[in-house]
């Protein structure tokens, strides 16, 4: 959207608050502001490098969901005289976003969607430590940040790699399918993802039966890591996972394997915080105001994270009638906090690392096939809670 | 022989409430069924729940309402952004509106046969339809995907339930205006009014349970919990809801939990769960409430409730994604 599209959006929600604030029963203004923190310049919201040259969809940064999350905050506040208020600031790196949060303290915002990478999340999180501010992670799903390197300001709407593939394992079980080939890409990131599948398959008793690393290159002296016969032959498996954060390999894999085999993780069946084509529980009418709102772009799973912190932050505000910061942020904090999140059960936060539990989808490129927790996986307090770390397995100590 | 005495006692106040009765034919028994992803109304007799039609409709089906003379039934068909009008005797399509009803989800019809009012989900509005005029002639913003509408008693005021921001608007009718909102437990949808008319029931799909509004204050005065054997909290999403005339006892859909439950309306306190389909959803009752039929989203079936014995009697198939059940007797 540019910048004066998204003037012009601006300009129609206030005067459709204005004009919504007009009803009787309009408390006195509140004011609640909050801004989106992102990078200049971000690898991840580059052109997907298998689609150059083509039309295809860019990714986009999750400030679109974002914005959806502010219409729907004013429309929640807006007929109870509750205002909210979205800025957008972007700085070179960690240091710089730090900076960013203390210029917009000053301003008297409080409240943060943190949209960076996993390193550039957790240096963030570790350097405003100990300030009262509500950081809401809604990119970084780094297992760390609701780890080792938690902390008690930062609260995470994107679910962790830990959650996600431990979709993806009860999926398998739940299909028998247990036997597991895993291909692992290069970047650090595909390090963390099999790292998490690894953990998962563990914790639900899948067998990996072998793990190889690849490499994307056609030079036939790398064969044994770049060609996909050699890659996915000389074993049996029910499945091949692959970690591919670049994504380009993993769009190679369907249908190259040398056993007609499903592929999932990077492709194939993926878990996913958000998938557009989620046709339950109130998702189809999202997707669609999303779209409108997003000039015909897909609701990504970053959306969903950005949508909802800014829904969280109305419900804290609607439900205390107030614009107080120290008041938003003990509801957040409150253990019978949960909020809605259109995929059936409720979500809350997790409150040894503030991660929010959440339903996990299972999408292939156009469907989704099924909403993790699957039937069968049971807990003693929350079946949510059989995806992702647990807190007797926590290692976040705030 | 006690419950044959409260049942004709019930008739009696029915009658009594039921104003435009008078104007009435004799039900044809018929029981339609909206099927929101087959695009289509099933319906089925009303003694042998065999099925007498399948009747094509736009897509997306869910809320349906009776003109009061009961020869017209109008279908919110959402994604069509239509209503169809089905005549009850041909049971045919014979009219739409189509102007200026988008992405409708819920129509009632008021007593005097003049106004439509509806909800358009994605516009987050309520409209008034002008039946006479033949057009919109109110359409006032509400709360976010607002799906319920509730005519009080004497016509004045509707309530209209906004799933996604926890709120029931009331508005005047027919002008439209916004006079109230109130807030609610999280993701409100159906109400249902006790017969002498003190408490307003909604049921709070995602808080997992139904507030008891006092119909005069609006104070949300008592909130009605489940807990069926076996299920955690979360996974209890009541929907539908309905209450007999007696006053006595109420049923709510419990989503999730594949179960209505049965709840004493005094006490506030659950007797009973039944076992149902898949997501069960909406709950309605027959005139004589003998019967009450309840949706299930997902099994594709509605599920018969004995209301004397309380017991379910049997499943019915119908379409795809189930919503409402609306009869003609």
């Amino acid at each position: 959207m540019t910048e004066r599209l998204r003037q012009g959006f601006v300009a129609l929600l206030l005067l459709a608050a204005a004009l919504l604030g007009a009803g009787p029963a309009r408390a006195a203004g509140k004011m609640v502001s909050v801004a989106y923190l992102g990078l200049v310049h971000d690898a991840r919201y580059q052109p997907l490098l298998a689609y150059h040259g083509l039309n295809f969809e860019s990714p986009h940064r999750p400030y679109l969901g974002a914005l959806l999350g502010l219409k729907d905050a004013n429309d929640f506040g807006g007929l109870l005289g509750i205002s909210f208020r979205l800025a957008k600031v972007e700085a070179k790196d960690a240091a710089g976003l730090v900076a960013a949060i203390g210029a917009e303290k000053a301003k008297g915002t409080r409240i943060f969607l943190l949209d960076a990478p996993g390193p550039v999340t957790a240096a963030v999180a570790k350097a405003t430590r100990g300030q009262h501010i509500l950081l809401f992670n809604v990119a970084a799903r780094s297992d760390a940040l609701r780890g080792p390197a938690c902390q008690r300001q930062m609260f995470d709407t994107i679910p962790s790699r830990a959650m996600l593939s431990d979709a993806l394992a009860q999926y398998l079980v739940a299909r028998k399918w247990r036997r597991v080939l895993m291909l692992v890409g290069p970047g650090p990131q595909d390090a963390e993802n099999a790292a998490a599948f690894r953990a998962s398959a563990h914790k639900f008793g899948l067998r990996v039966v072998a793990e190889r690393k690849f490499i994307i290159s056609e030079d036939p002296r790398n064969r044994a890591r770049n060609n996909l016969a050699l890659l996915t032959g000389g074993v049996n498996y029910d499945t091949v996972y692959i970690a591919d954060q670049e994504g380009e390999y993993a769009l190679e894999l369907p249908y190259q394997t040398q056993l007609p085999r499903l592929v999932i993780g990077s492709s194939g069946l993926r878990a996913v915080a958000w998938h557009w084509a989620w046709q339950r529980f109130g998702a189809p009418q999202v997707t669609r105001r999303f779209w409108r709102l997003a000039k015909a772009q897909r609701m990504t799973s970053g959306d969903f994270a950005a949508w909802i912190a800014m829904k969280i932050v109305a419900l804290a505000a609607v439900r205390t009638h107030s614009g107080d910061f120290a008041k938003i942020d003990a509801y957040v904090r409150r253990p019978s906090f949960q909020i809605d999140v259109y995929k059936g059960l409720p979500a809350s936060f997790r409150p040894w690392d503030n991660q929010l539990r959440q339903p996990i989808l299972l999408a292939t490129h156009a469907w989704v096939i099924g909403a993790a927790p699957l039937p069968g996986f049971l807990h003693p307090v929350t079946n949510l809670d059989t995806l992702g770390i647990d807190k007797p397995q926590s290692t976040c100590h705030f | 022989m006690k419950s044959w005495k409260n049942w004709l006692a019930g008739a009696a106040f029915a009658a009594a409430l039921a104003l435009p009765a008078a104007a009435r034919a004799a039900g044809t028994g018929l029981i339609f069924v909206s099927n929101e992803k087959g695009a289509s109304i099933t319906v089925l007799n009303g003694k042998t729940y065999r099925r007498v039609a399948v009747i094509p409709t736009g897509n997306l089906p869910r809320g349906m309402a009776f003109n009061p003379a009961h020869t017209l039934l109008y279908v919110a068909c959402g994604d069509s952004n239509e209503i169809d009008i089905i005549d009850v005797k041909t049971l045919k399509v014979v009219g739409r509106i189509t102007k200026g009803v988008p992405d409708v989800e819920q129509v009632v019809v008021d007593p005097t046969d003049h106004y439509l009012y509806m909800t358009n989900e994605n516009n987050s509005a309520a409209s008034i339809y002008d039946l006479k005029a033949k057009k919109i002639i109110a359409f006032t913003r509400v709360g976010e995907d607002p799906e319920m509408v509730f005519l009080t008693p004497g016509a004045k005021r509707i309530f209209i339930s906004a799933e996604s921001t926890d709120m029931v608007n009331i508005l005047a009718v027919p002008s439209g205006k916004l006079l109230q909102t109130i807030l609610t437990d999280q993701r409100p949808r159906r109400f249902a009014l006790t017969p002498d008319h003190r408490f307003l029931w909604v049921s709070c799909e995602i808080a997992g349970l139904v507030d008891v509004i006092d119909f005069k204050t609006l104070k949300i005065v008592h909130r009605i919990r489940f807990a069926p054997e076996g299920f955690q909290k979360d996974q209890l999403s009541p929907v539908g809801i309905a209450i007999l005339r007696d006053g006595k006892t109420g049923y709510v859909a419990l989503g999730h939990a594949d179960r209505v439950a049965v709840v004493n309306a005094k006490t506030l306190k659950v007797e009973k769960y039944l076992l149902t389909g898949h997501r069960p959803w909406m709950v309605t009752l027959t005139h004589n409430e003998h019967r009450a039929f309840v949706t299930n989203g997902e099994s594709d079936d509605i599920t018969v409730l004995n209301t004397r014995t309380n017991r379910v009697i049997r499943s019915i198939p119908v379409g795809r994604y189930p919503y409402g059940v609306i009869i003609d007797d």
